[in-house]
Order: C-alpha cells, then sequence, then structure tokens
C-alpha cells in the first residue's frame, strides 16, 4: 500500500551509504512518501545536521551498527534534539546491552525487516495528519505504544 | 613591516574554548581551568553537537578520541565551526597523522589549522584565545605579520628543540620522550618496541686524524644511511657525540593497510626479529659506502656496536630498554666492535646477531 500524502512537518536523515541497497530502499520510500530526507554519510555528519533543523517531527533511519558508536551515545544526542532513531539489523549482530539500553531509553527501537521501514513512516504520517499546530513540541509527539512488538523485542533483547 | 589589514580581523568577545577528549591525556601537570570559558567534552559527537550550538575561538581535538573516521568527523566539526581554530591533540607517534590532517583542505577549508603533540599545559590551551584579535580561518598569515613571525619562530623553536642540528635526525630528549609514549601506547595495545644503541666504531680516531669536519660528514652520512634503512615510521635520533638510537614500532595504520606478504613484513615488525633485520642491513650499507673523505682507504672501513633490547622482553621502561641496549652495546665493544648484539632475559644471554 503507498500512500502519497504531502507533509509539511516530517522530516528524516538516513544514515549511510548509497552504496548499500537498504539507504537507496529508504531514500526511495522517503521520496515516495514526500518525506523531506536528508543523506549523511555517518554519524558525525548527522550530528552536524541535528542542530540545523526546525523540526517538529522527525527519524533518523539506519544501520544499527552505524548508529550504535560510542556506547549508543548519538541516540542520546538524537533524542535531545527531538529525533527518533529507528535502527535497522537484518544480520545477527552483537547489540551491545549498554547501546540497547540507551536506545531504549532515548525512545529508539530496532526493526529487523526492511518492509518495516514502511511501516515505521506510515505510522509517523498518520501521528503527523492529526496535529493541528505546526509549531516545535517538545520531545516526540507519536505514540511510540504503537511500536510494541519491536519494543517488546527491545525488551527481549535487553533481558527485561 | 606591512600595516595590519583590519578586514582579516574581528575583535573577539567571547574567548571561549571547546576542549573534545581526554583532557588529562593531554595535558600535563595538574588541570586547573576556569570554567567560565572552557568547556569539554569527553567525545567527538558531543563535541560535534557543542560546537555546532556555540561559538567558540578555538577547539581542541585529541586525535585519539576518534578511533575510526577521524577525518570525517573533523569535516564536519570544521563545517559547523567555520569561525573557529582547530587545533589537534596528538601523542608523538600521531605527529605524521596530525601534520597530515593539519594540511587537508576540502573546497578549500582546512579541517584543522595546526596541531601540537602532547603533553602540553594548561596555558597553553588558552594562549591562542587570549590575542585580541582572531585570525580569520584560511586567510593567509601573511596578511597579518605578527602571527605569522610568531608562528614560524614557533616553529622554528620547536624545531630546534626535538632536531639533531647536524644530521637533522631527532635529539636525545624527542628519542627519549617518543620510546615513553611508544611504550605506555604499545602496553595498552599488546605490542612491542625496540631500541636500538649503536656508535661508530673508532669514531674518535677519524676525528683526530681526518678532523672534525670530516668527523661531521661521517655522522650525517651515517644518519642518512640508518634512515634509508628503516622503515618510515621507525624513529632514528642521534643521542651523543657518535652514538644513535632507533625506536621501532608498530604502527597499527600501517599493519591494518597491509596487502601483500612483503608489506606485512615490512609493517609488522616481530619484535626484534625485523629489528635485526634493519640492522643488519644497515650495517650492510655502511661497509659498501665510499668515503672520498677519508681517502683510498674510505671504502668499507666504517663499522658500528650496537645493542637491541625490546619492551617488554627486555624492560618495562624507557629507563629500563636504555640501560639494557646500552650494555648490550658495551658488550659488543668489549666483544671487538663491527656486531650488534642482542639482549635476551639474562645478561648472559646476549647474543651476536653478526
Amino acid at each position: 500500500m503507498e500512500e502519497r500524502c504531502p507533509c509539511n512537518h516530517l522530516r528524516a536523515i538516513v544514515i549511510g551509504s548509497l552504496t548499500d541497497s537498504f539507504v537507496r530502499n529508504v531514500m526511495e520510500l522517503l521520496d515516495n512518501y514526500e518525506v523531506e530526507s536528508v543523506l549523511c554519510e555517518d554519524i558525525y555528519w548527522a550530528v552536524g545536521r541535528l542542530n540545523n533543523s526546525d523540526l517538529t517531527e522527525a527519524l533518523l533511519i539506519g544501520r544499527y551498527e552505524h548508529l550504535s558508536g560510542q556506547k549508543g551515545r548519538f541516540f542520546e544526542i538524537a533524542s535531545k534534539a527531538g529525533y527518533v532513531c529507528c535502527c535497522f539489523s537484518d544480520s545477527h549482530w552483537d547489540f551491545g546491552q549498554e547501546q540497547l539500553s540507551v536506545l531504549k531509553s532515548a525512545g529508539g527501537f530496532i526493526v529487523n525487516k526492511a518492509e518495516d521501514i514502511e511501516k515505521v513512516i506510515l505510522r509517523l504520517l498518520a501521528s503527523d495528519k492529526g496535529r493541528t499546530s505546526a509549531k516545535k513540541t517538545n520531545g516526540s509527539s507519536f505514540n511510540r505504544d504503537e511500536f510494541l512488538t519491536t519494543k517488546a523485542e527491545l525488551d527481549a533483547l535487553l533481558g527485561g | 613591516m606591512k600595516s595590519r589589514d583590519t578586514s582579516v580581523l574581528s575583535k573577539q568577545d567571547a574567548r571561549k574554548v571547546l576542549f573534545i577528549g581526554n583532557i588529562n591525556q593531554a595535558l600535563s601537570g595538574a588541570v586547573s581551568i576556569s570554567k567560565d570559558s572552557f568547556e569539554v567534552r569527553s567525545n567527538m559527537l558531543d563535541g560535534i553537537d557543542a560546537a555546532a550550538g556555540g561559538d567558540y575561538s578555538v577547539i581542541y581535538v585529541v586525535i585519539s578520541t576518534v578511533p575510526t573516521k577521524l577525518k570525517s568527523a573533523l569535516k564536519v566539526l570544521r563545517n559547523v565551526s567555520v569561525k573557529s581554530r582547530i587545533i589537534l591533540l596528538s601523542q608523538m607517534y600521531e605527529e605524521s597523522m596530525a601534520a597530515e590532517l593539519a594540511a587537508f583542505s576540502v573546497d578549500g577549508l582546512r579541517i584543522a589549522d595546526d596541531y601540537l603533540i602532547c603533553p602540553i599545559k594548561s596555558e597553553q590551551l588558552f594562549a591562542p584565545a587570549e590575542a585580541n584579535y582572531t585570525l580569520a580561518p584560511q586567510t593567509s598569515r601573511a596578511a597579518v605579520d605578527v602571527d605569522y613571525f610568531y608562528d614560524a619562530r614557533l616553529m622554528q623553536l620547536e624545531k630546534l628543540a626535538t632536531t639533531d642540528e647536524l644530521t637533522g635526525l631527532k635529539n636525545r630528549r624527542y628519542i627519549r620522550e617518543f620510546a615513553r609514549q611508544i611504550i605506555l601506547y604499545a602496553g595498552k595495545q599488546k605490542r612491542r618496541v625496540t631500541l636500538l644503541l649503536f656508535d661508530i666504531d673508532n669514531f674518535k680516531h677519524y676525528n683526530d686524524v681526518y678532523g672534525h669536519p670530516t668527523g661531521d660528514e661521517i655522522l650525517k652520512q651515517a644518519a642518512v644511511l640508518m634512515q634509508r634503512s628503516c622503515r618510515p615510521h621507525d624513529i632514528v635520533g642521534r643521542v651523543g657525540g657518535d652514538e644513535f638510537a632507533v625506536v621501532f614500532w608498530d604502527d597499527p595504520k600501517k599493519l591494518l593497510n597491509a596487502q601483500t606478504d612483503s608489506e606485512r613484513r615490512f609493517t609488522m615488525a616481530e619484535h626484534p626479529g625485523e629489528a635485526i633485520f634493519i640492522a643488519k642491513r644497515f650495517r650492510s650499507e655502511l661497509s659498501k659506502a665510499e668515503l672520498n673523505l677519508l681517502g683510498d682507504e674510505g671504502e668499507g672501513i666504517l663499522t658500528i656496536s650496537g645493542g637491541l633490547a625490546s619492551f617488554p622482553r627486555d624492560g618495562f621502561t624507557v629507563q629500563e630498554l636504555f640501560k639494557r641496549a646500552d650494555e648490550a652495546l658495551l658488550e659488543a665493544k668489549r666483544s671487538g666492535k663491527n656486531r650488534i648484539y642482542l639482549v635476551g632475559q639474562e645478561q648472559s644471554d646476549i647474543e651476536d646477531i653478526g
């Protein structure tokens, strides 16, 4: 299902390289849903962008191994800036308890199927449509409980 | 003196300094800095975040803070803080990398303005920020005479402080400090370091018979030959009249990039195997060197005596390594010169490597 809904508020930062098919697919998805997005080659570039944006809702998408560096510090910085981190992992990866805890505390999550990224985007767009004000809110306004499946998996990974 | 072009200067009201990295690692002595104008971030992500939101006159970056993608991180830092001076702080064994980064430009903009070798003193951190003006980055330094000559003098002084004037090699001070730092690094990384001490046999004789200018030429040629024999990242120094030292160490970046067996052999020192190989090669080169200034007898007469000691096998500190290598050197001389001895676990295990 593809919904074409113009979005005034939702923005996305994708982290990775266009040589990665996952990144290409995500950029194409965001383009299809008319979500304004930028591509950053690594978390340093992404952090450099965070302060540049005047966003109401923003999504960070990238492979878990690329986002979880420096013991997950990136997740905390992103969360402070009002972003939601959506990490993708399609392989067995040593997630690291510390990084996972930080991701969870920062309100982020992991998806392990590429098609789940589309679900994330759709849900964010749906929550974005319900908002009346274009002004920036404190923290993210979308309902993270909608991602119970991935949240449950995250909790399972954390053993709690 | 040219008049100062005020268009390249801007009055600096807030002389804030941002420090990115482990400050205790970079500074010598106690850290006592006012927090009013000095901020610290322990990692590069937070550093970039702070730089993007702040207005810093100087940003210091400890190179080892960023284990991977350092160049990318510095590009971002430069991108978000165009008006700041970015100074890299490196250990001695990272100097070549620091110099390379400081010379690197993207779209005409250097990603770092300069570098300093650790440890540095607290007051040095504020030196650039205490000026009454800020030099806009990338501006031709010749446009502002004071800074230009100050930097040139500083570079000259630094060079004099670490370089042997006659041979151009590193001096004793540099060698000992480098060895101290690289041993600390090797200890953490579980790598090895080998120290070679050698001197030219019968050097006093050459000085007495042929004169000091000839003696100086011999030293210079020995220096050149030794440098050619060593790997580019090994440190060669002159530590005494006719005494030289070489610090053999494993550059991890070169190890990672090695593709072929010969490259791996070139980069990976099977301590002290590789050092022995290089020392033998040097002796061979020296024996073939034609020294016309020594007359008809100039070919093949120069020999050396040397001593090798490795960390951690033969010692755990720079003092211990120098002591053991020196003992091996003395033993080589007592045994007839023209040989290099390797220290074993026991004094009696000193081995002639040929």
